[in-house]
C-alpha cells in the first residue's frame, strides 16, 4: 500500500476558487473607495475562508492509502471495473474523493497536464478504510496496466482541487472483441481421430458423475441431484460424431489478424453459449476440447494474449 | 468539472436561502416593484425545485424568451429609473435583479458556484447602508450559511444537512483570527479611488446651520446619537458641557443665518485656566459644522474656526466622523472688531417694534449692559413665560408675538428673543446653537449627547469680560439645562419615572448604557479604524515609522506565523482513540519492519504477515514467528500475561537490511 505523504499531495484553486479571489479583489477595492470597514473585514474573512479551505482540502487527502485489485477480465470496449482500497491510518472523516486514470504524457506537450480517462467516486472514507470502482474504458486487447492513478478531490468548498498519484500494481485482461460473420465451423472427422474416442462427448449418455469445478451448469443432471444431496453430472461418449475444434486456419478468409482474432472470439463465445465441448487451435497454441467457464476464460486468455 | 454531483433540491434550499436572506435588508431600499419582483423569482425558483411550477428553459420557448425580455426590460427600466447614475443604489439594484435572475437559470454546478459567490458580494453591498452590530451579526450568518452551501453542493449528499452547517460555521469562525491580523495591519490607502456617488450618504438628522423658529423644537424628540465624546484628562462640570455648534449672526426677523459677512477667522484666544482635550465622534448630519466646547485651542479635524469660534469642516459630514479638540473653558478675546460690532448688533428695519421699545426702556433707565442683561432674564421670570416643545404658531412678528402674547415657546424663541432684546438695547449679541449637557456613559467613561439635546442660546459681548454665554431658557426651566447635571452625579438620570420602580429600571438602564457603550467602541475600533487609527494603534504597540511598505511586511510575517500555526491545528494527525498497549507494541514492530522494506498490508492478519516476513527473511524468521505469536495470544486468547514480555521481544527487535 502506497501513502500519500505531504509532499505528494498538490493543490491548486479551481476555477471558482479564482472567481472568489475575484470577488475578494473587488469587495476590496469597493471598501476602499467608500472607506467601509465591514466590506473590509468580509474582503479578509473571504481571504481566511480560502485559507481555511485550502488547508481542510489538502488535509482531505493527505495521507490516505490506496491499494488496487487486479480488474476481473472484460471484452475490449467494455470498461475495466478496479476495485479501489483506501486506507486511512489516521481516521479523520474525509469526503468526496474522485479517481481517475493517468495516460502516457504525449512527448511534445509533456509540460501539459496529462491525459486522463475513466473515473471513480468515493463519497465518505469514514473509520479507516472505504472502497471505491474505478472504471476505466478498454480498446485494445491484451493486458490492461492500471499505471498511474490520480485521486483528487475538491472538498469542502471546491476553491481549491487537491490531488495525487498512485502507482498500484493492478492489471486488467482484456478479451479481444466477438465479431465476424462466419458460422461455426461444424464438428470434423480429423477432429475425431485426433480426439480420439476415449474423450467425453456430447452426444451419448455415458452415466454420472461427480461434479468438479469447472463443469458446465448444462451438463448437471438436476434429476439426479434432486435425489441425493451431491451435485452430479451427465457423462456423454462424443462417439463417431468428433468434438468441435475452432481453428486458427479456419478464419484465413477474413483480412487481418484482428478480424481472426474476433471471430475466433465470437466462436468461442458461441460455442460455449451451446454447451458444445470445443478445442481451439492457434499458431503456436492448442486447447483440447472441454467445456464450462474455466475452459472458456483459458481460451479468450489464449486468444487476448496472442501477438500481433 | 465544477462539481462532481448533479445538483439536487436539498442543494437548492441552501442556495436559495442565503440568496433572499441577502437580499432580504435591501428589501424597503430598493422600488417596490423591484422587491416584488425578486422575491417572485425565488419563489418560482422554489415551487420550480419541487416541481410545481415549471421553469424557463430552453425547450419552453415563450417562457426562455420571455424570461430572456423581462431581463432586458429590467436593467433598461433600472437605467432609467435612477438615471443612467451607477452609484450605489442603482448599482444594488442591479445586483439584486440579476441575483433574482440567476436564479431561474440555476441548473449545474457552475450556476450554483456563481450564485453563492454573488450572495458574498450582496452582503458587502448592505454595509453600504448599516453598519451596525445587529448588521454585522446578521450577515455573518448569511455568510456562514452561503459557505454552508458550498460544503453541501462538495459534500457527498449522504452527508446530513447538520454536518454541512457546522463545517460552514467552522471555517468563517477559524477564518476570524486571519482576518483580525488583515484588518489590523492592512494598508489603509486615503481617500476615495473614484468619487464616492453622492448617494451613499445616509439619510441624515440633525442640526442645521441656520435657525427658524420651531427647527429645534422637532429634535426634541429624537432619541437618535448626535454624537459622542471622550475626554482624556477630567471630565468638566456639567454647566460648561455647552457643545457650540453654528454661532448665527443675521436674521431676517425670523430666520437666523451665519450671514454673509467676511469671515476672518477666529480672534486669537489668551487661555487663562486649564486646556480639556477631548474626542469627538460625530455622526453623519450632513452639514458642514462640528460641535466643540467653548475655545477651540488644538483641533485635528479638517476644520477651521470661523468668526463666532465655531468649527466648520470643508466637507459636509456625510459619514461618521472622528477628530481631537482642545478646548480652553476660561479664556480671553480681543477687542471687538468694528465689523463684528455692527454684525451683532443688527437688526431688520422696522420689525419688532414692540421689543424694541421694551429695550429702548431699559436704555432710558440708564442701565448698564450687565445690567440690561439681567433685566431682560428677569423679564423672562417674572411674566408668565412656559417652556414647551409644542409652542404655538406665531404668523406675524415671531418675536413681538412670543414676547407679548403666546409667551410659550422653546429654547430658540427665547435665545432669539433675547438676542433681539440685547440688539435693540445696544448690547453685540449673537444666538449660539448646538447642543447641551449629554449622558454620561459609566461603563466606557464618555458622554453621549443625542439629538434631544439640541439647543439655543446667546452669547453677549460685555466689554469688560469678552462674549459671555447667557442661557435664557436656563431662566424660564432650568431643568432643561440641568438635565446633563443629574445624569453626570450618576444619581437620577433622564428615566426619573422608571428609576421610583428600582431594580428593573437599574437593570433597564444598565442594559441601555451596556448596549450604547458597545455601539461606541464598534464606532471607535471596527468602523473608524482609518489609517490614522492604524497608526497611532500601532505606534501604542512599539512600532516606529509606520509606512505602508512595513505595514505589508509585518502584515505578511504574522500572517505567515498565524498560518503556520492554523496549519499544525489543522493538520496534527489527531489519533481519535488511544490504542490498546498490545497494539502499539505491534505496531512498533510493524514499523521498524516496514522501514527496512517489508510493510504490513492492512489485509493481513499477524501469523501471515510474520510467516511472509519470514519467507523473505530466514535470518529473521524466528523472532518474528515468537512475535507475532505472542502478539496473537495477547489480542486474541485474551492472555494479558505476556504484554511485558511482548514489549521486551519488541525493543529488542532491531533489523538490520538484508545484506
Amino acid at each position: 500500500m502506497d501513502i500519500l505523504d505531504r509532499r505528494r499531495v498538490y493543490i491548486v484553486p479551481t476555477r471558482p476558487g479564482f472567481a472568489l479571489f475575484g470577488v475578494i479583489g473587488l469587495i476590496l477595492i469597493g471598501a476602499t473607495n467608500y472607506d467601509n470597514a465591514l466590506a473590509y473585514i468580509l474582503s479578509f474573512l473571504l481571504l481566511g475562508l480560502m485559507f481555511s479551505a485550502m488547508l481542510r482540502t489538502w488535509r482531505n487527502l493527505k495521507g490516505i492509502a490506496l491499494h488496487a485489485e487486479d480488474a476481473a477480465p472484460v471484452h475490449a470496449g467494455i470498461p475495466a471495473r478496479f476495485d479501489l482500497l483506501l486506507h486511512d491510518p489516521v481516521g479523520l472523516a474525509r469526503y468526496a474523493f474522485s479517481f481517475r486514470r493517468l495516460l502516457p504524457r504525449s512527448p511534445r506537450f509533456w509540460w501539459w497536464r496529462p491525459r486522463t480517462e475513466g473515473f471513480g467516486q468515493c463519497e465518505t472514507l469514514a473509520a479507516g478504510a472505504a472502497t471505491a470502482t474505478l472504471s476505466v474504458p478498454t480498446v485494445h486487447r491484451g493486458w490492461l496496466v492500471l499505471g498511474r492513478v490520480e485521486v483528487s478531490s475538491q472538498f469542502p468548498l471546491g476553491v481549491f482541487r487537491t490531488w495525487g498519484y498512485f502507482k498500484p500494481s493492478a492489471r486488467c485482461l482484456v478479451y479481444p472483441v466477438a465479431a465476424g460473420k462466419l458460422p461455426l465451423p461444424g464438428v470434423t472427422a480429423t477432429a475425431v481421430d485426433e480426439a480420439g474416442s476415449a474423450g467425453p462427448g456430447v452426444d451419448d449418455f455415458a452415466g454420472l458423475r461427480a461434479y468438479v469445478a469447472g463443469d458446465s451448469l448444462r451438463s448437471v443432471h438436476w434429476k439426479a441431484c434432486a435425489r441425493s444431496d451431491d451435485l452430479v453430472v451427465k457423462q456423454l461418449q462424443g462417439g463417431g460424431h468428433g468434438d468441435l475444434w475452432l481453428r486458427w486456419v479456419d478464419t484465413v478468409a477474413l483480412a487481418g489478424v484482428e478480424a481472426r482474432i474476433s471471430q475466433l472470439t465470437r466462436w468461442v463465445l458461441e460455442a460455449d453459449r451451446a454447451g458444445t465441448p470445443f478445442g481451439l487451435q492457434l499458431p503456436a497454441l492448442e486447447l483440447p476440447p472441454a467445456t464450462g467457464p474455466a475452459h472458456r476464460a483459458r481460451c479468450l486468455r489464449a486468444l487476448a494474449l496472442l501477438p500481433t | 468539472m465544477s462539481t462532481a454531483r448533479t445538483l439536487t433540491p436539498s442543494d437548492l434550499w441552501w442556495c436559495l436561502g442565503a440568496v433572499a436572506l441577502a437580499l432580504a435588508p435591501h428589501a424597503g431600499r430598493l422600488p417596490v416593484p423591484l422587491s416584488l419582483g425578486v422575491a417572485a423569482c425565488v419563489i418560482w425558483r422554489m415551487l420550480g425545485a419541487l416541481g410545481r411550477l415549471p421553469l424557463p428553459e430552453r425547450h419552453r420557448p415563450v417562457l426562455w424568451w420571455g424570461l430572456q425580455g423581462l431581463a432586458v426590460l429590467t436593467f433598461v427600466l433600472i437605467y432609467a429609473v435612477y438615471q443612467g447614475q451607477l452609484g450605489r443604489d442603482a448599482g444594488v439594484a442591479m445586483l439584486s435583479a440579476m441575483a433574482g435572475l440567476k436564479l431561474l437559470e440555476l441548473r449545474n454546478g457552475r450556476d450554483y458556484y456563481a450564485v453563492c459567490l454573488l450572495t458574498y458580494f450582496l452582503v458587502v453591498t448592505n454595509f453600504l447602508f448599516s453598519q451596525a452590530i445587529p448588521t454585522a451579526l446578521y450577515l455573518l450568518g448569511v455568510t456562514m450559511l452561503t459557505t454552508s452551501a458550498l460544503v453541501r453542493v462538495n459534500a457527498p449528499a449522504r452527508l446530513p444537512a447538520r454536518a454541512c452547517a457546522r463545517l460552514g460555521a467552522l471555517m468563517v469562525l477559524e477564518s476570524l483570527p486571519l482576518m483580525a491580523v488583515c484588518f489590523v495591519l492592512f494598508p489603509r490607502l486615503p481617500g476615495p479611488l473614484w468619487g464616492v456617488p453622492t448617494d451613499s450618504a445616509q439619510a441624515v438628522t440633525g442640526l442645521s446651520d441656520e435657525m427658524t423658529i420651531g427647527r429645534i423644537a422637532r429634535l426634541g424628540t429624537s432619541d437618535e446619537v448626535a454624537f459622542r465624546v471622550a475626554f482624556l484628562d477630567g471630565t468638566p462640570s456639567a454647566r460648561d458641557l455647552y457643545w457650540r455648534g453654528p454661532v448665527l449672526w443675521a436674521t431676517d426677523g425670523r430666520t437666523w443665518r451665519a450671514g454673509a459677512i467676511e469671515n476672518t477667522g477666529a480672534p486669537p484666544v489668551v487661555v487663562q485656566g486649564r486646556r480639556l482635550r477631548y474626542d469627538i465622534l460625530l455622526e453623519a448630519h450632513g452639514e458642514r459644522w462640528l460641535p466643540a466646547l467653548d475655545a477651540v485651542t488644538y483641533n485635528d479635524a479638517k476644520s477651521r474656526a470661523q468668526r463666532g469660534r465655531d468649527l466648520v469642516a470643508t466637507e459636509p459630514i456625510k459619514r461618521q466622523l472622528r477628530y481631537r479638540l482642545e478646548s480652553a473653558l476660561d479664556y480671553r478675546l480681543p477687542d471687538l472688531t468694528p465689523a463684528d460690532r455692527a454684525a451683532a448688533l443688527a437688526l431688520p428695519k422696522q420689525a419688532h417694534p414692540r421689543s424694541r421699545a421694551l429695550a429702548a426702556s431699559w436704555v432710558v433707565q440708564g442701565l448698564a449692559p450687565p445690567q440690561i442683561v439681567d433685566a431682560a432674564l428677569a423679564n423672562f421670570r417674572r411674566e408668565a413665560f412656559g417652556y414647551t416643545l409644542t409652542p404655538p404658531v406665531l404668523p406675524n412678528d415671531p418675536i413681538d408675538g412670543f414676547l407679548f402674547d403666546t409667551r410659550q415657546g422653546f429654547c430658540e424663541h427665547f435665545a432669539a428673543a433675547f438676542v433681539v432684546l440685547m440688539r435693540a438695547a445696544g448690547v453685540p449679541a449673537r444666538v449660539v446653537t448646538g447642543y447641551q449637557g449629554g449622558e454620561y456613559n459609566t461603563m466606557s467613561d464618555y458622554f453621549l449627547v443625542r439629538q434631544r439635546d439640541a439647543h439655543a442660546w446667546a452669547e453677549v459681548y460685555l466689554e469688560t469680560r469678552g462674549w459671555v454665554r447667557v442661557d435664557p431658557t436656563a431662566a424660564v426651566a432650568p431643568e432643561r439645562v440641568s438635565l446633563g447635571i443629574n445624569t453626570y452625579a450618576g444619581e437620577r438620570g433622564p428615566l426619573r419615572m422608571l428609576d421610583r420602580a428600582g431594580f428593573a429600571a437599574r437593570v433597564f438602564n444598565g442594559a441601555r448604557q451596556l448596549w450604547d457603550s458597545a455601539n461606541y467602541h464598534w464606532s471607535e475600533w471596527v468602523l473608524g479604524y482609518s489609517a490614522d487609527r492604524q497608526r497611532g494603534l500601532l505606534e501604542a504597540l512599539g512600532m516606529e515609522d509606520v509606512t505602508p511598505a512595513r505595514l505589508v511586511l509585518w502584515l505578511t510575517s504574522v500572517m505567515g506565523g498565524l498560518i503556520g500555526l492554523l496549519t499544525l491545528l489543522l493538520l496534527r494527525n489527531r489519533v481519535v482513540t488511544r490504542l490498546p498497549p498490545a497494539l502499539r507494541i505491534y505496531r512498533t514492530f510493524c514499523g521498524r519492519l516496514a522501514r527496512i522494506g517489508l510493510p504490513r498490508s492492512p489485509s493481513e492478519g499477524p501469523l501471515e504477515y510474520a510467516e511472509r516476513v519470514a519467507a523473505s527473511r530466514a535470518d529473521l524468521a524466528a523472532e518474528v514467528r515468537a512475535i507475532a505469536q505472542a502478539f496473537a495470544l495477547l489480542r486474541y486468547a485474551d492472555a494479558p500475561a505476556g504484554l511485558s514480555a511482548l514489549r521486551a521481544r519488541v525493543n529488542a527487535f532491531k533489523p538490520g537490511r538484508p545484506t
